[in-house]
């Protein structure tokens, strides 16, 4: 088996404790953003809600089914990604003007970031056995006609019971925002996140999900943060 | 089961037989996936909702300078949400959204023939992608929630292989090792990935791994 496959990476998930009031960000916008970042990224506020075992091969059969794009070897990006090892590229000798850099890493991809994360998130909620049968990947139509949609919608009603939802009688489906970063994360990614969710969730039992995958800048390990939305 | 679980179980079915290049089954799907009773409800949300919301981008441009952030999106929810009174119709639209695109494929894929040959076995279907030495097998399971691990690693061993397991519950690695050839297997029911190494390359011995792998899974 070829090293990378057969590694396992440990991805610990937690759910930020206070649920996101969309009417009440409206008042308080970018500073409140701010402090909820700030808390997720100091271990505040955090209720550990799964430790995953995850087997990188897995990700290319979850990527098949519930991304927008197709990434062949999504494995070894993720692989990659973890250990942070950016591609380094040969840098001619000759000294450059004064001001000006040689090119000697290439930066990590957003579009795989985002692939990885949206595997990830469907790792995770198969691992917490939400029927994933039931999940549908709603990003390909967002630029289209319909760009009140986010990336996914989910129609199993046992996410209250996976401690995903704080309250029961919550409507189907759930929406759900996902974020990916090969480095830490920051309140400009969960504004985008809450954008797209503001205009689904109307009622006052709608209820959305973001979902960041980032680096924890403390240790480089990748880390999973689950945000309940309500209106 | 509510009419939109229906159309997202269909819509994954979809996903995966195109994965497996299995175009006739896809469209089978589509063609069992429209009739079903129902739909017409959900398209013509979509079209509402749809309709409704481009309304209140337009309209949005003149009143806010601010065309990003959040308060800009809340804004715009707003009148959103003035124009459609019943929620559920923003619902039912993500639903009709699906099924509009499902539509949409089936006129893609007119004219469109099987990649390669689709074998259909009684618990499950396969094809083989050839890249010699290499051999990559796709298969679906039908049916079957989780593969019997135990038995495949007994088949395995039995024919020779050095087994190293990974994985737990529904998912399922093994890598298996002989003096003629390299097996990898990833399963994530109702799909697995079979990718085959052979010293000496030939499409029937990486056939008949697959089905050995398939048939123990399966059992």
């Amino acid at each position: 088996m070829s090293v990378a496959r057969s590694l396992s990476v440990e991805l610990n998930v937690s759910k930020y404790n206070v649920s996101l009031s969309l009417s009440k960000l409206s008042g308080l916008g970018k500073t409140l953003l701010k402090t909820i970042i700030d808390d997720v990224l100091k271990g505040r506020n955090l209720r550990p809600l799964k430790t995953l075992q995850i087997y990188p091969a897995f990700l290319d059969l979850y990527n098949v089914r519930y991304t927008e794009k197709w990434i062949e070897k999504l494995d070894v990006n993720f692989l990659k990604y973890h250990v942070g090892s950016k591609p380094k590229l040969n840098i001619p000798r000759r000294r450059l003007p004064r001001n000006l850099e040689y090119l000697s890493f290439k930066v990590f991809s957003g579009d795989v970031s985002g692939m990885i994360a949206e595997s990830l998130f469907v790792y995770f909620l198969d691992y917490l056995g939400v029927n994933i049968d039931l999940v549908a990947h709603l990003r390909p139509y967002k630029g289209r006609q319909a760009a009140f949609v986010p990336d996914f919608a989910i129609w199993d009603g046992s996410l209250a019971a996976k401690s995903l939802i704080s309250i029961s009688n919550y409507q189907l489906p759930v929406y759900a925002e996902v974020k990916g970063s090969a480095q830490g994360m920051n309140e400009l990614q969960l504004e985008r996140a809450l954008c797209q969710l503001a205009k689904i969730i109307q009622a006052p039992q709608d209820r959305g999900l973001v979902f960041m995958a980032y680096k924890d800048p403390r240790d480089l390990n990748f880390r999973g943060v689950v945000f309940e939305v309500e209106r | 089961m509510m009419l939109e679980q229906k159309v997202v179980k269909k819509v994954n079915q979809i996903k995966d037989f195109l994965w497996l290049g299995d175009v006739k089954k896809v469209r089978e799907i589509i063609f069992d996936l429209v009739k079903t009773k129902g739909l017409a409800e959900l398209r013509r949300s979509f079209e509402e909702v749809s309709r409704s919301f481009k309304v209140v981008q337009e309209t949005s441009k003149d009143l806010t300078e601010e065309r990003k952030g959040l308060r800009y999106e809340l804004s715009l929810a707003k009148e959103f949400k003035e124009r459609i009174k019943d929620p559920s119709k923003i619902r039912e639209a993500v639903a009709g959204l699906l099924v509009l695109d499902q539509e949409e494929l089936l006129r893609k894929l007119e004219g469109v023939e099987l990649l390669c040959e689709v074998v259909q076995k009684p618990s499950y279907r396969y094809v083989i992608f050839e890249n010699p030495p290499k051999y990559e097998v796709r298969a679906l399971i039908e049916g079957v929630a989780e593969c019997n691990i135990k038995e495949l690693v007994r088949r395995l061993d039995e024919v020779g292989f050095k087994v190293l397991r990974v994985g737990g519950g529904r998912h399922v690695g093994v890598a298996a090792f002989s003096t003629q050839s390299y097996v990898e297997v990833w399963a994530l029911p109702p799909k697995v990935s079979i990718n085959v190494s052979l010293l000496s390359p030939e499409k029937e011995k990486a056939r008949e791994l697959g089905e050995m792998v398939m048939d123990a899974l399966t059992s």
